[in-house]
């Protein structure tokens, strides 16, 4: 008749195959929470900035094709059209950064901002020029210009 | 011989966990310094699309390489697409926004304009910025076709 050993503390050749298994499956489980956090520009910790500043910049670019006019307040910003009529909103409100269209739903391009500023100069009125400073003083600011295409398209 | 067999199969399965975390934490700070040079390239580009549309016949003068915020250590004068950012309408100093100062304070704008053909111009935005020792560029490129060049050029003759 045939007896295996156990002794204390050992772990047997199928054990350690499925803790193998498990560590595969938490990598599979890792990836695809860094995947969703590398997709969802509002997730937090660990998440890039640049992310975030890349919604900003895609959405005001397409903004600034066809807005003729800014009207800046102290921490928003109204595009209007050739025609006065609103092309997007773009307001910063409990510490979010967030963009209207002209139908009102809202989305929220950056959290956790301490300060958005948008303005634009007397003599070129047509320049938007945003300055965002993020909470987390080791994130770089925000700081760029929009031309704003909406009077003239041959600018495009 | 089965606690060494353990080792082996166990490091081949903990590979894929430390090679994802890795590839998912890139390199943050050198990402983030390419990314504000690429903001400012942008912002001086746009700058000049929204000067023409007010001058068509506007071109971006050449710069040599100019600081884009105004510091005790710069000698040379403040670039011009970055003299009037400030909410005081000057160049941005450590005293008006320390936090925007320092980010942009390692940057340098370059402006060349270049006369290519058939009444077309092409004006070439670098920012330069030091890493580790070497100098890095970010530019854009944008062309800037003079409707009235010809006829401005023929009518002064």
């Amino acid at each position: 008749m045939k007896t295996t050993k156990h002794h204390s503390g050992e772990l047997s050749f199928e054990g350690i195959l499925w803790l193998a298994f498990f560590c595969l499956i938490a990598a599979t489980v890792i990836a695809i929470i860094q995947f969703y956090n590398v997709r969802n520009p509002a997730s937090g910790k660990g998440f890039d900035i640049t992310q975030s500043y890349n919604l900003i910049l895609t959405n005001m670019r397409e903004d600034s094709q066809i807005a003729a006019v800014a009207e800046p307040a102290s921490d928003s910003v109204t595009l209007l059209d050739c025609n006065s009529d609103l092309v997007s909103r773009y307001a910063l409100t409990g510490g979010q950064l967030q963009r209207f269209d002209n139908q009102g739903t809202s989305l929220v391009l950056l959290e956790r901002v301490e300060s958005a500023s948008f303005t634009t100069d007397e003599n070129l009125k047509n320049l938007l020029t945003v300055k965002i400073l993020p909470s987390d003083p080791m994130d770089i600011p925000f700081f760029t210009s929009f031309a704003l295409r909406g009077i003239n398209n041959d600018l495009n | 011989m089965e606690l060494l067999l353990a080792l082996a199969v166990l490091s081949a399965a903990m590979y894929p966990i430390v090679f994802i975390f890795r590839i998912g934490s890139p390199p943050r700070q050198s990402n983030q310094q390419e990314y504000m040079a690429t903001l400012l390239a942008h912002h001086v580009v746009e700058t000049i699309v929204a000067k023409r549309a007010q001058d068509p016949s506007y071109l971006p003068a050449m710069s040599y390489s100019e600081p884009v915020v105004q510091s005790a250590e710069h000698v040379e004068p403040v670039s011009q697409y970055f003299r009037t950012i400030s909410p005081s309408g000057e160049s941005i100093t450590e005293n008006d926004d320390s936090q925007l100062f320092w980010s942009l304070k390692p940057y340098k704008c370059q402006i060349d304009t270049y006369y290519l053909d058939e009444s077309l111009f092409k004006a070439i935005v670098y920012i330069t910025y030091q890493k580790e020792g070497r100098t890095m560029k970010v530019f854009f490129e944008r062309l800037l076709p003079q409707k009235n060049f010809q006829t401005r050029t023929e009518g002064e003759e």
